[in-house]
């Protein structure tokens, strides 16, 4: 298979300047949130997956409950195929960036990614670019409730994914904590809250 | 570690601060707090002046107070260290004290008073080498090297010797920090350049012959750096003789030499009241020169006689008796018949000989010493004004300066008795008749005020009593300041100078004296070129 194939999370089915909403090929295959994404090939956008939902693909028909007589939610999927081709999953992704000649810049893109565009998983190199510097935290730890409806949420998760990928690297915990620390200077609560939760 | 740029030592910017009270530097972030030291001397790069300074004090900071406690909230001690870091940072203070350039590169012709201070983010280095040798001059015929500034071991710190010895001078320190030394270094700088003619009042015995280390080890005198230029008078020849160094002369005191004024000198001391030393005037009118003598073979009866005579209370000349009997035991005080071994001093001041007086076992007599460095001393002082008034008033040439070393004078310049020493009235004086004082002294603080006040240059070992450190710096411009740094001097070998003769306050690690290279840099005279050019002038005259 095609390496771009591979790593295809979905497709941007809505999209503004803050932001897209992309969908799944398949139920259920979203990123987990706080995961970096990116869009398009030239040029691309980099954003933060901040969340997933599952629905049914017409707005107007709920889903209902069905397993009454079912033993797992395996045997229920298995007995109504039907099911898988009634819902759909789809992620929102809030931008954080973009590359512009080979170099990261960090904020909202002048232009929002095209609908039908692909969101792909990011390689650890497109990682590592990205990670390089910090400087897209503040945008983050203001978007962060907007994005979820809850408190720092997107914020840690990003974090922990951040963390997650460089487990042993003392240096970018290190980095990471001190861009935390200058950005909440003055609300100490929510710093002391973040670091709890991240267990540093 | 801290950051190389240039050879020069960046330490932070400046970011606060007033002329009053000094500037704040914010230290970069490569250098680590615990490198500086109070007393360092320092640079700033102003837009357009640099200045030379000192580090008064230093300081944690935070940005954020609140961040004090979130030591409890991260897990790992690294991470509550980098939170905690965003925040904290260091400060130092310096105090600009004068403007050596008008920018990095170049130099004044000499160093400002700093009338200003340079503006927020100005760049604060640690002084160079070169830096210090503009201020302080470099060793030559005028300046002797004394030492090198905090954290800067190759540089030379000078005191220029000229303008030292137009004003009395103190050296002070508890006992054990190096005062001698220091005392050494000066008068051996002295001899060496020929500044001026030394007369020491040795009280210990460590100047004229050998000395000793704190460690015990044996230490070079004047005399056997200097010898011929050094000659070493004993009030006790038989104790140096003792000791295998014969001194080049004894001195004696003769009973006619002894004034009413020198009894009341050690008023303080011997506790006489107002009436006895009152009364030590009328003696020499009624005994005539031999009075002292006169007097203390007197009987009961006499006393009587005498005090019916001059009508004064008999018990007042009793009580006056009984103080001065202890004189009587000195050795060094003899029958007129003997010659006169002051006039002996003097003269070999006047070859421009420097002069030790060492005091052998009467060391521990402190009447002794005070007698007869006052009687010596107002001897001499009276001839340098008669030769200083003759000179200005035949407009020749004036006598060399002269400079009387003396020690303990917490004991006999104290606030009750000061008054009537000569040294006192020399230490008033200044530099009028060329005759000034180095004062080697433990208890600054108990030394009159005014007398403090007239000192020139001090060089200050280690103080422990407050009531010193507080007397030192009184009147003294940043002596808030001052008080930090000397309060943190080491107990050895640092010494902080201050005062007329030095353009900014300055902590030395006093140079090393005791090793043979130390003593071959003093032997080794410097030419001093205007008179080689004036022999080879003359020469081209006469030929």
């Amino acid at each position: 298979m095609n390496m771009s194939i591979q790593n295809r999370l979905g497709e941007i089915v809505e999209s503004n300047s803050n932001g897209f909403v992309a969908q799944c090929y398949d139920l259920y295959q979203a990123p987990v949130i706080g995961t970096l994404v990116r869009v398009g090939t030239d040029n691309p956008t980099f954003g933060i997956v901040s969340y997933v939902s599952t629905e049914g693909l017409n707005s107007d028909r709920k889903a209902i409950a069905r397993g009454k007589d079912e033993t797992s939610i395996t045997e229920l999927y298995a007995n109504n195929p039907q099911i898988a081709q009634l819902l759909v999953t789809s992620f929102e992704v809030v931008s954080m960036g973009y590359l512009k000649d080979n170099h990261i810049s960090y904020g909202l893109p002048a232009r929002p990614p095209e609908i039908h565009a692909f969101v792909f998983s990011c390689s650890q190199s497109e990682l590592d670019h990205f990670f390089t510097e910090l400087d897209f935290l503040s945008l983050l730890a203001a978007r962060s409730i907007s994005a979820v409806g809850q408190a720092d949420e997107l914020l840690i998760s990003t974090l922990r994914f951040m963390l997650d990928l460089y487990p042993a690297h003392v240096t970018f915990t290190q980095k990471l904590v001190k861009e935390l620390a200058q950005l909440f200077h003055s609300d100490l609560n929510r710093l002391k809250l973040i670091i709890r939760r991240l267990k540093l | 570690m801290i950051n190389q740029d240039n050879s020069r030592v960046f330490l932070g910017h400046v970011i606060n601060g007033s002329l009053e009270q000094g500037l704040l530097v914010k230290i970069g972030s490569g250098t680590n707090i615990e490198d500086i030291q109070v007393g360092t001397p320092v640079t700033i790069d102003g837009q357009s002046k640099r200045f030379f300074g000192y580090i008064t004090d230093m300081r944690l900071e935070w940005a954020n107070q609140e961040l004090q406690d979130i030591t409890t909230v991260a897990q790992t001690p690294e991470v509550t260290r980098t939170i905690v870091e965003t925040s904290a940072f260091s400060v130092i203070k310096v105090r600009p004290v004068v403007i050596i350039a008008g920018d990095a590169a170049s130099l004044l012709d000499g160093p400002e008073i700093a009338k200003t201070i340079p503006p927020h983010l100005s760049m604060v280095y640690q002084a160079s080498a070169e830096d210090v040798s503009y201020v302080f001059g470099n060793e030559d015929d005028r300046h002797i090297w004394i030492g090198s500034p905090l954290a800067l071991e190759s540089a030379q710190v000078c005191l220029n010797l000229e303008q030292f010895v137009k004003r009395s001078n103190g050296i002070f320190g508890k006992s054990g920090t190096g005062k001698s030394f220091l005392t050494r270094i000066l008068l051996a700088g002295i001899v060496q350049k020929d500044i001026a003619v030394n007369l020491v009042f040795d009280m210990h015995n460590e100047y004229g012959w050998q000395g000793s280390s704190e460690q015990g080890h044996p230490v070079k005198g004047l005399k056997q750096l200097f010898n011929s230029q050094v000659a070493v008078f004993s009030l006790d020849p038989e104790f140096s003789r003792m000791r295998k160094k014969a001194p080049d002369f004894d001195l004696t005191i003769r009973h006619q030499d002894i004034e009413p004024e020198d009894i009341e000198s050690l008023a303080g001391i011997l506790n006489l009241t107002e009436n006895a030393r009152q009364a030590s005037y009328k003696l020499p009118r009624e005994l005539g020169s031999s009075w002292f003598h006169e007097f203390l073979k007197m009987s009961g009866e006499d006393i009587k006689d005498l005090s019916a005579r001059l009508s004064e209370h008999e018990s007042t000349m009793l009580s006056l008796k009984r103080r001065l009997d202890q004189f009587n035991r000195l050795a060094f005080i003899v029958d007129d018949a003997q010659g006169d071994s002051i006039q002996h001093i003097i003269r070999t001041l006047e070859q421009g000989i420097h002069v030790v007086l060492e005091f052998g076992r009467y060391e521990e007599n402190l009447a002794a010493y005070i007698l007869v460095a006052n009687l010596l001393t107002r001897r001499i002082r009276r001839q340098y004004v008669t030769q200083t008034e003759q000179a200005m008033a035949t407009n020749s040439e004036t006598p060399k300066p002269l400079v009387i070393t003396i020690e303990e004078a917490h004991k006999f310049l104290t606030t009750s008795v000061s008054q009537y020493t000569i040294f006192s009235t020399i230490a008033r004086e200044m530099r009028k008749y060329g005759v000034t004082l180095l004062i080697v002294d433990q208890r600054p603080g108990v030394i009159e005020e005014e007398v403090l006040s007239q000192i020139g240059t001090k060089l200050t070992c280690q103080l422990d009593n407050e009531r010193d450190v507080d007397a030192l710096l009184t009147g003294t411009s940043g002596g808030r300041e001052l008080k930090q740094v000397l309060s943190r001097l080491e107990s050895k070998q640092q010494a902080l100078i201050f005062g007329h003769s030095v353009p900014v306050p300055v902590v030395v690690r006093t140079r090393e004296y005791g090793s043979p290279e130390s003593y071959k840099l003093f032997q080794n005279s410097i030419v001093n070129p205007t008179t080689l050019d004036l022999e080879l002038d003359s020469k081209d005259l006469f030929s």
